[in-house]
């Protein structure tokens, strides 16, 4: 088990690694920089951008740029934001609890509901509640998020009245304390609505089809044979058997959370990670851009670690060597 | 368990109903609170992006500008129609006779945030470090002030080394703000100053909160001389356009700046909204690459003039709210332009007929030039705009293709790189006709096409070195006239921005053209 677990681990630090330098790579070979932002639009003056080039270090050769970088981020320091002059690890800080908010609250609703639906369409396969869930959730499946998200806002906001449109807080007061969380709670309700809605349908799913694949096992069969109630054998051999698929999704989707709800950032102006990241793009911003993508390799490697354990540890079948 | 699912569900809607009602009542009490005493309120502007910092010189921050112009003066100011200068700083000024010498009379009742007056002194600290700074945005505009004097406390004198009479109008644009010299002054780099966060200001406004992502709030600065009547001006990011069209018909913000045409007609309609059309002279434009061999000759890029549609692209892909220009230098700055000798009109029979005259045949498949490329951006109309040219074009025997960069990308292809044949852009042009010297003058910077023409260099030399509009006007109209032979850019449509704010304010900078700044919110006022 130990064994297992240090061998994992070391493989995921070489994959950061490797993915690192990749990144770094293809961020600057990519056409534009972050000195043409900082110049604003239609401005080429090439004293302007030598002098810029200069300061922040950019006409230095690229390997030399990513020893440096790599030596500073060993120290914990993931540099400074070359448009907003600001550390980017406070940068990541500010953000990161917005996203994790709105993305795990989502992700815990819609696999909980997810879930729950596709046992019970599984339970009653082909009776109407079957073709209704399933149509529903072959619907919102194929909806773009952005889409469904300004939809919810026409009709929430705009029309209902009962929701603010954008943003996590109320801009005209500012609130402290109970009112504080409620204001959050009611300005994140659109954004987690969406969220879930597009994300049920991957746990009805494999729910569906995992209840319904464990139920014609044999073992199940006998079961059955031995005249042991339908309850006790779905709460018992079903269910367990059929929820490791879901733990699965679950967990991979943990690894995505930090940037994985851009879009939806985006359609209601949350100010999350993803908008951080596509911000940074579109500005070339170097440092805040490598500080992003380290935390979200790490964030990958350590929840594929997670799961790859958690399996190894709920299935007998997959061996530590 | 199907119990405990209703059960669930119930709960989960009660919990959300609760949220949405509570919060709903105490939302009302707030903004009631917001809007007491001294007329005040706040007043919420839809912002696309932070700014990069609270120093409003040393970068070319879009997303800064509107802010900074509320937190700081300029010496003077453009006002919402980008062509009158109104006094901000100084309360006036004036250029000797041949525009070499420049003098600024301050207002005597300026004060920083932090107590300290404004003076001569602050002026002559920024110009100069703006000057000696290439990194700086204003700087290469400097360098033809030769000396900055300071007479008395009061009296800025700008000395140039060549005339140039635009120098003022362009001293009302962009990244010109005064800085503090006793904060900036302490022999770290202006831009590593902590005061860049943490600003001394001396505008109608100060900052008092900046959430990176989410908003800049600035509060009335209750020690400037003229306080503005809001309580408050918000900033509010909000980066997708449809949001924030719902957001502004929902009350939840106040003023959306550039607003997308197709929504124009359906803001309209909205009786608590006010939508209007701002003008700006940066018209969309075609620029060509006089260096690429396929379009240097001149029957070639008239042949390509002739088959532009106008008048399709302003409806089609602007909704008619950026209307077709043939000028060279933007219609709506009247005493400048030429409208006499301009771009051909549409007819994409005298377009084939041009290069059947100048030589060239037909290929089989009907083409008499093909290969041809275009280098757009992405949005903002130009991809779609780039569609339509290439659809006219074809149908006059060119053949183009259509290149779509991002435009950090593009920019640094075409405006580093020159490496282009043709290009569409947008881009200021005014407030004055000086600005065509950066464009077309043989070797300036933003001359991306690399046109020189000897006679254009020396008419825009003789439109500067003199402050008479009406002889300025002759020098700028020839030189349009020659523009307008050999064709080295063409304008399509002009630039228009819709823009819509609540009824329940009224006196925005819209409404201030010749008193005060196009983005000066100080006199906005609560109504309702």
């Amino acid at each position: 088990m130990k064994k297992f677990v240090i061998r994992r681990a070391l493989t995921g630090i070489l994959t950061i690694i490797i993915v690192f330098a990749l990144n770094f790579v293809i961020i600057q070979m990519a056409p534009g920089d972050p000195i043409t932002t900082l110049m604003g639009k239609e401005n080429n003056s090439p004293e302007m951008r030598a002098a810029l080039e200069e300061k922040y270090g950019l006409d230095k050769p690229l390997p030399m740029q990513l020893v440096s970088y790599l030596q500073t981020a060993m120290k914990g320091d993931l540099g400074t934001s070359i448009i907003y002059n600001r550390p980017v690890s406070e940068m990541i800080g500010e953000k990161v609890g917005a996203t994790v908010l709105l993305g795990l609250t989502a992700a815990l609703l819609a696999a909980v509901i997810g879930t729950i639906m596709g046992i019970f369409a599984a339970r009653r396969q082909g009776g109407a509640y079957d073709a209704v869930s399933s149509g529903v959730s072959y619907a919102f499946n194929s909806m773009p998020a952005f889409w469904l998200g300004l939809m919810l806002i026409i009709l929430f906001s705009s029309i209902l009245g009962w929701f603010p449109s954008y943003g996590m807080t109320d801009n005209r007061a500012s609130y402290t304390g109970m009112a504080y969380v409620a204001d959050v709670l009611k300005h994140m309700f659109l954004p987690v609505l969406t969220l879930t809605l597009v994300l049920i349908p991957q746990y009805f799913r494999i729910a569906k089809s995992s209840v319904l694949q464990t139920s014609n096992e044999d073992f199940i069969t006998t079961l059955r044979a031995t005249g042991m109630s339908e309850k006790k054998i779905f709460n018992k051999y079903i269910f367990r058997n059929a929820i490791l698929p879901t733990i699965t999704i679950f967990g991979i989707s943990m690894a995505y959370l930090i940037t994985g709800v851009t879009l939806i950032e985006i359609v209601f102006a949350w100010p999350g990670m993803g908008r951080l990241m596509m911000t940074a793009i579109t500005q070339r911003d170097y440092p805040t851009l490598m500080g992003i993508y380290l935390i979200m390799s790490i964030s990958v490697a350590v929840v594929m670690l997670i799961v790859d354990i958690v399996y190894a540890m709920l299935d007998p079948r997959i061996r530590y060597e | 368990m199907k119990r405990k699912l209703a059960r669930l569900m119930a709960v989960v809607l009660g919990a959300s109903m609760l949220i949405a009602g509570c919060g709903k009542q105490e939302q009302g009490t707030a903004s009631n609170e917001g809007e007491k005493g001294n007329g005040g309120g706040t007043f919420i502007i839809r912002a696309t992006g932070d700014p990069m910092s609270f120093n409003p010189v040393i970068n070319a921050d879009d997303n800064g500008y509107p802010i900074f112009q509320n937190m700081y003066l300029r010496l003077c100011a453009l006002d919402s129609s980008k062509q009158n200068l109104v006094p901000e700083a100084a309360k006036e000024w004036e250029y000797n006779e041949d525009a070499t010498v420049l003098t600024f009379k301050l207002r005597e009742d300026l004060k920083w945030t932090d107590g300290e007056p404004l003076t001569s002194e602050d002026v002559k600290y920024t110009f100069d470090g703006i000057k000696e700074n290439p990194q700086y945005y204003f700087s290469s505009n400097m360098q033809n002030v030769a000396s900055i004097e300071t007479p008395d406390e009061y009296t800025v004198v700008f000395n140039l080394a060549q005339p140039d009479a635009s120098f003022v109008k362009i001293l009302g644009w962009y990244a010109t703000f005064i800085i503090p010299e006793h904060v900036y002054n302490n022999g770290t780099a202006w831009t590593e100053n902590p005061a860049n966060m943490e600003p001394v200001s001396c505008g109608p406004f100060k900052l008092e909160e900046y959430k990176q992502g989410e908003s800049i709030t600035l509060v009335r600065n209750e020690d400037y001389a003229e306080p503005a009547k809001l309580d408050k001006l918000i900033f509010s990011i909000i980066p997708d356009e449809a949001t924030a069209i719902q957001a502004v018909r929902n009350g939840e913000i106040d003023f959306f700046e550039n607003f997308p045409a197709a929504s124009v007609a359906e803001l309209e309609t909205d009786e608590n909204l006010r939508v209007i059309v701002n003008q700006y002279p940066s018209p969309i434009r075609m620029v060509f690459n006089t260096k690429a061999e396929s379009v240097s000759d001149a029957a070639v890029r008239k042949a390509i003039a002739t088959a532009i549609n106008r008048e399709e692209i302003s409806e089609k892909v602007f909704h008619e709210i950026q209307k077709p220009e043939y000028n060279l230098y933007p219609s709506m700055i009247e005493w400048a332009t030429n409208s006499e000798n301009t771009a051909p009109k549409f007819d994409t029979a005298a377009a084939s007929k041009i290069l059947e005259d100048a030589g060239y045949k037909k290929d089989a498949d009907g083409y008499y030039i093909k290969g041809l490329t275009i280098d757009v951006f992405e949005g903002a109309g130009y991809p779609d705009t780039a569609k339509l040219i290439q659809a006219t074009l074809a149908e006059a025997g060119i053949g183009v293709e259509i290149q779509v960069s991002e435009y950090n990308a593009w920019q640094q292809k075409v405006g580093d790189n020159r490496d282009f044949v043709i290009l569409l852009m947008g881009g200021f042009m005014g407030p004055d006709p000086a600005a065509l010297a950066t464009r077309v003058q043989t070797d300036m910077t933003f001359n991306w096409g690399s046109y020189s023409n000897a006679q254009v260099d020396e008419l825009l030399a003789k439109g500067a070195s003199t402050s008479d509009e009406t002889e300025r006007a002759g020098y700028y109209k020839e030189v349009q006239k020659i523009l307008a032979e050999e064709l080295p850019y063409l304008n399509i449509v002009n630039f228009a921005g819709p823009e819509v704010n609540s009824t329940r304010f009224e006196n925005l900078p819209y409404d201030g053209q010749g008193k005060w700044g196009w983005a000066d919110y100080s006199h906005v006022e609560l109504v309702k």
